[in-house]
């Protein structure tokens, strides 16, 4: 495939899954995922000093499919509209079929009788194999910019 | 009618409606005046605050900001390796003289007209203090060693640092209690402590409804169908409460996971037996510690909750904004000589915990729901009922009681009251 088109398919996969979340069909959000993956939300000021813990931590599209079941069937948690806005999404390097890519993220959020109200921004790093038919995340990482988050951070990035 | 005595619906008159603390009239969540009375009383009185984990300031020179109620701290590591906690507040002019959340300098420097002081909050530099060739500068008198930055007492529990602003709290240890301390050292126990990160959220809702959903094991079999559907926790798991004699205010609930069956399911409308996870190495825990206790959830008067649940550690720290919103400040740790099998452990047991938590979010919620419900209704009273009227614990160590609760304002009401009216 020529550098051209590759990058089509990264802007392509990065539209898809913000789509995927934000309409609502999060039962499809793993399959963004190939099985051995690792997806990680974490403030940037523990990222800036080498620290580990975020609201998310992910080993496996098993995990990832466990968010799923328990935003669906266990968790209790008021009715909400997402929006992400996606940009900047590029390939940064590539070693083999292994893409390093990055974007920018801002997600706003809209609960039942409220304004919208901005729940985040921040960049992700990730890694996509390209080794497949389908561009499948193998890592994913967001940091995002404040420490603090407003109430839940219910559904992932 | 005097409506000073007697209040109106929207403005109901400060009291409580039974000498037990069975009935919580809803003021106590919405009460401006009563909230500014909390933070002189309770927040910058004879109470402990926690601060920080030691190790974040190992050096000298280092130094971290923390918060007590409304007001910013400095915990600093001075030459000689004491810890100090002074009030980030210039002796000139009140300017907070630091804004950096970490860093290590040898000297605290106010921006606005460079007063400096020392690491352990001495005045030791102003700029023209003599004037400039002799005319102008402070007065003969001025005396330095008067305007030092406020100093707070100080505590260090093997690498938990507490904070008092009253010289007159009493030792850690007589302030929780042999029983309650006991079990604070029995995760900090010497055992040098690593942070592994921190998460913060801004919750609406009063303070007091963060550290009573905690004192709760009434909602957690009800509320958090995460918890019991993968047998992390059951209301009639062996294990004991521990509340301590002289506050009635300061808790512990140590117990063993069950391996078998839960019971009592048949009253928790939301259990799912058919629940099963892909990954289960988020709820295969790895023993750590030499007793068989597996979850350990502690809070301590005003502001704090430990937990120990499987090989996650978090201290739970509740900053209050006003009578209708806090700040729940996490702080993830382990130990420094933890393996990366265990540090991945703790990881990912952080899951369950924190704002996506599987657990937590429904807390964060629940409390969401609360603070929409009681802020419009201030003339309310709410009813704790379950478990008996008082707040001595049950005798046969049970878990189905508000106890805890009770207990909780019964302190709270000789301290902010000074008796039981």
């Amino acid at each position: 495939m020529n550098d051209l088109d590759m990058r089509a398919n990264v802007s392509d996969l990065y539209a898809r899954y913000a789509e995927c979340i934000c309409d609502g069909e999060i039962e499809k959000w793993p399959e963004f995922f190939r099985e051995e993956c690792l997806y990680r939300i974490v403030p940037k000021t523990n990222y800036d000093r080498g620290l580990r813990i975020g609201p998310m931590f992910a080993e496996s599209k098993g995990a990832l499919i466990d968010r799923v079941l328990a935003l669906k069937q266990t968790l209790v948690h008021a009715s909400r509209s997402l929006t992400y806005l996606v940009s900047g999404a590029r390939i940064v390097s590539a070693e083999g079929p292994l893409l390093s890519t990055r974007s920018m993220i801002a997600a706003y959020q809209t609960l039942v009788d409220g304004t919208t109200q901005l729940l985040l921004v921040g960049r992700t790093f990730d890694v996509i194999d390209s080794s497949g038919g389908e561009l499948k995340f193998a890592q994913r990482l967001v940091v995002f910019d404040s420490e603090l988050l407003s109430g839940a951070l219910v559904y992932p990035v | 009618m005097d409506m000073r005595v007697e209040g109106t619906e929207l403005n109901p008159a400060q009291k409580w409606p039974r000498e037990d603390s069975s009935r919580v009239p809803l003021w106590v969540y919405t009460d401006k005046d009563n909230y500014r009375r909390e933070l002189e009383t309770i927040f910058y009185g004879p109470f402990w605050h926690f601060v920080g984990i030691d190790t974040e300031i190992p050096n000298a020179g280092d130094f971290m900001r923390a918060t007590i109620g409304e007001r910013s701290v400095l915990v600093t590591r001075s030459e000689d390796g004491a810890i100090q906690v002074l009030l980030n507040s210039c002796a000139h002019r009140g300017i907070e003289v630091c804004q950096a959340k970490f860093g290590s300098q040898k000297e605290i420097m106010c921006p606005y007209h460079q007063w400096t002081y020392d690491l352990k909050g001495e005045l030791i530099g102003v700029p023209f203090r003599r004037g400039i060739k002799g005319k102008g500068g402070f007065p003969e008198d001025f005396d330095m060693s008067k305007h030092g930055l406020r100093a707070l007492k100080v505590e260090n529990i093997n690498g938990a640092l507490f904070a008092s602003f009253d010289q007159s709290v009493p030792s850690m240890e007589d302030y929780l209690g042999a029983e309650n301390f006991f079990y604070l050292k029995r995760i900090f126990n010497g055992r040098k402590v690593k942070v592994l990160g921190y998460q913060r959220q801004r919750i609406k809702g009063n303070w007091k409804l963060y550290m009573e959903n905690i004192k709760d094991p009434y909602h957690a079999s009800l509320l958090h169908v995460f918890l019991i559907s993968f047998g992390l926790y059951t209301i009639d798991q062996k294990g004991v409460t521990v509340t301590d004699e002289r506050t009635h205010a300061h808790n512990v609930f140590a117990s063993i996971r069950n391996t078998g069956e839960a019971s009592g399911t048949a009253e928790m409308k939301s259990f799912r037996k058919d629940l099963k996870l892909n990954d289960m190495r988020l709820v295969k825990a790895e023993k750590e510690y030499a007793d068989d206790v597996t979850i350990q959830v502690q809070t301590l008067f005003p502001d704090l909750v430990l937990q120990h649940q499987g090989n996650s550690l978090q201290l739970r720290y509740v900053i209050p904004m006003g009578t209708d919103e806090f700040e729940l400040l996490w702080t993830y740790f382990g130990y420094e000589d933890d393996d990366e099998e265990t540090t991945l452990r703790r990881l990912r047991q952080a899951n369950l915990t924190g704002p996506s938590g599987f657990v937590s979010i429904d807390d964060t919620e629940v409390l969401g729901y609360s603070a929409e419900g009681i802020k419009v209704n201030p003339g309310a009273t709410a009813i704790f009922e379950l478990g008996g009227r008082e707040s001595a614990p049950p005798p046969d160590g049970n878990m189905m009681t508000e106890g805890p609760i009770r207990g909780f304002y019964d302190y709270y009401r000789t301290i902010m009251c000074g008796d039981q009216d």
